[in-house]
């Protein structure tokens, strides 16, 4: 076998691979319009200072449309911040909890708890995808997937370009920015 | 497990890549093993079905040879074997069918009949591998072949994965053999191998399945639509069922070349027939060979006259309808093939006359132009019957196909019909390349030629064929990993 004969696929996948993850990053879907902008609510918390907020709320978006990060800050000076999405099974919370965790020390996590009580096995998909499609790729968020979604659907959630090529039809300039990965919410989580 | 998953682009290069790396005179084991798995994953129970059938016209095979001189004892496993394999292919089959049929007909007399009902799923590929196994049996009794002895090499040839489930239809003397080859890592043929199977893809993901969204749409309202959208999905119909097919046999193919074994060309751009007995030399060939090698000729095929050349044609083509689903229409679509062939030998002298009092040149390009499309506005019609639900909506499309409202001739009346003007487009562009690459592969292998390109071009042309399909095709959550056609058959 000659070395080119294995030098030349290695750079085709390479190439592709890069291509691919290029594709996945312009087509995947991306929430930014405000006030419902949950990508850069939840993207968001990677790009704050770390160690910065002494609240977490979480749990549904009864916690995003309820509690205002920047009034409880103006008027008792305690920075909170909302980070959750909507209908978000307690499942998710979890692991929504852990990831906060690795970038924030809170001293309190307030939750709601209302998705206790939900009593399907799994939730809806649009639930699933703004919850688990906003997070980084993390040990976290393949915790997250599997626990969220069953085995035979796993692969969309893993490639989210699997799901989402079919936007080919509904792409906007927006989609091919990558500015909103370094933005931060000024609304700390609040919609 | 079906070709376009996530399932099979795992499964395949594991197959490869181990078949490449344990000893040769073990490969056909994991071919078999997995062939097994791919059959089974489909439904395990069935995998047995598969075995008996494989078992028994192994076994055939050996008592036709131990027969030795006496004629009477092989044509009597030769019947055996065939009675015993198409009664399972007719109960899982067609038992339903002429239970129904019989029903209906004592009804329309008041005679009411409670029909005992078959509740079994038709086994995926089972007249394919039914037919592939019937053909060892044949062989072997015209001596065609010699006896395969090893009971797993020939389950092998039964179950082998790329073709397992809708062909092509191979011969034991074509493909048996091979598995006796040597086959090394080969970087040219790999790769050919691959751009056929991204091909296959490209047919089945951005095209098929694309217009099949359309003509589902028609076909399955047949109240609902008129005129210029009955023939627009027919015509579409015919793009649908040439690509999920061909794209078949180019999978199962560039799969098999990839490990070092050659399968048989199924479809030789069809569409581009000038009459219809050409068009069955040129669409699913290894299924008319079939017909033609073991019913057509026993019957006594053109030898015996005219008239039962006629009845031959008549009961290759009407059984053919009848081997694609246990349905009237089937019944109807096979049927018309014959008669135009039949009438197509009917006519020729006088044909013949007409076109030399009209000094018609034959090779002229204009006549086979119009050749080829009287011939595929035959054959599209021949689909309306293929592709409707039942007897009573072709009866009703056909009807409503000439009703035509010319204030509807327009785009607006396109984009009802179920694709989008963006879906729209893009079916349109893919077609395009379809046809441009067709015309091309005429008189060129279109893979040689593109190796003759530089790695930029090739390259580029590789990755833009992959990300077309990867965007354009339709899969997916929201998709339903839409089957073959002719997975029910």
């Amino acid at each position: 076998m000659k070395i080119k004969h294995i030098i030349k696929p290695i750079i085709f996948i390479a190439l592709f691979s890069i291509i691919f993850g290029i594709l996945t990053q312009i087509f995947k879907q991306k929430l930014l319009s405000v006030p419902w902008n949950t990508t850069i609510k939840v993207n968001g918390i990677y790009n704050e200072k770390k160690d910065s907020y002494d609240i977490m709320f979480g749990g549904t978006s009864h916690m995003y449309c309820s509690i205002i990060p920047r009034q409880l800050e103006e008027e008792t000076g305690v920075k909170g911040y909302t980070f959750t999405t909507s209908q978000q099974p307690m499942w998710v919370t979890y692991f929504y909890i852990e990831e906060f965790l690795k970038y924030q020390s809170p001293k309190l996590i307030v939750l709601d708890v209302r998705e206790l009580a939900l009593e399907d096995e799994y939730a809806a998909e649009g639930t699933n995808r703004t919850a688990l499609d906003n997070i980084t790729f993390s040990e976290t968020k393949i915790q997250a997937i599997k626990v969220s979604i069953p085995k035979k659907d796993r692969a969309s959630y893993y490639f989210s370009f699997i799901k989402y090529h079919s936007r080919w039809k509904e792409l906007k300039k927006s989609d091919f920015s990558i500015d909103y990965l370094k933005q931060t919410d000024s609304e700390r989580g609040y919609v | 497990m079906l070709f376009n998953s996530l399932q099979f682009l795992i499964f395949f290069p594991i197959v490869v890549f181990v078949y490449f790396l344990i000893p040769h005179k073990i490969r056909w084991v994991w071919l078999l093993v997995a062939s097994y798995y791919f059959y089974m994953c489909w439904n395990p129970k069935y995998a047995l079905l598969m075995a008996l059938s494989t078992f028994i016209t192994y076994l055939s095979g050996l008592l036709i040879e131990k027969a030795g001189d006496s004629k009477a004892k092989k044509k009597l496993w030769v019947f055996l074997c065939f009675a015993i394999n198409l009664a399972i292919l007719f109960t899982f089959k067609y038992y339903n069918f002429l239970m129904s049929s019989i029903s209906l007909t004592l009804g329309k007399i008041d005679i009411i009949i409670e029909m005992p009902a078959f509740n079994y799923l038709l086994p995926v590929g089972i007249s394919f591998y039914t037919f592939q196994a019937l053909s060892y049996t044949m062989d072997v009794y015209r001596g065609d072949v010699k006896t395969e002895r090893n009971l797993g090499k020939y389950a092998l040839f039964v179950s082998f994965f790329p073709q397992l489930v809708a062909g092509p239809i191979e011969r034991s003397k074509d493909l048996l053999d091979q598995f006796n080859e040597r086959h090394y890592m080969e970087y040219n043929r790999i790769k050919r191998g691959l751009l056929l199977m991204l091909w296959g893809f490209f047919q089945k993901l951005v095209i098929a399945d694309r217009v099949a969204i359309l003509v589902n749409s028609v076909y399955n309202h047949p109240n609902e639509n008129k005129g210029i959208a009955i023939m627009i999905a027919t015509v579409l119909f015919a793009v649908q069922i040439y690509c999920d097919f061909s794209s078949y046999s180019d999978i199962a193919r560039g799969a098999a070349e990839v490990m070092g074994f050659r399968l048989m060309q199924n479809f030789k751009r069809p569409y581009f027939s000038k009459s219809i007995a050409e068009f069955w030399r040129r669409w699913h060939i290894s299924l008319s060979t079939w017909f033609k090698d073991y019913l057509y000729i026993p019957l006594g095929g053109n030898r015996k006259g005219k008239l039962k050349q006629y009845r031959n044609i008549l009961i290759v083509f009407i059984t053919s309808g009848l081997w694609h689903g246990a349905n009237w229409t089937f019944v109807i679509w096979g049927a018309l093939h014959g008669i135009y062939q039949i009438i197509g030998s009917i006519t020729k002298p006088a044909r013949d006359k007409i076109i030399g009092f009209l000094h018609i040149n034959r090779n002229n390009k204009i006549h086979k132009l119009f050749m080829i499309l009287f011939t595929f506005a035959l054959v599209n019609f021949g689909w309306i019957f293929f592709r409707a639900n039942s007897l009573a909506d072709a009866k009703k499309l056909i009807a409503n196909m000439f009703i035509i409202d010319f204030s509807t001739l327009n785009i607006s009346t396109l984009i009802k019909l179920g694709l989008d003007k963006y879906d729209i487009i893009v079916a349109m562009i893919a077609i395009l390349i379809l046809f441009i690459v067709s015309l091309i592969r005429r008189n060129n292998s279109f893979r040689d030629k593109l190796n003759k390109q530089n790695i930029i071009v090739r390259w580029s042309i590789y990755l833009v064929a992959i990300f077309a399909i990867l965007i354009f095709g339709i899969y997916g959550p929201g998709y339903d990993a839409s089957q073959f056609i002719y997975f029910q058959f």
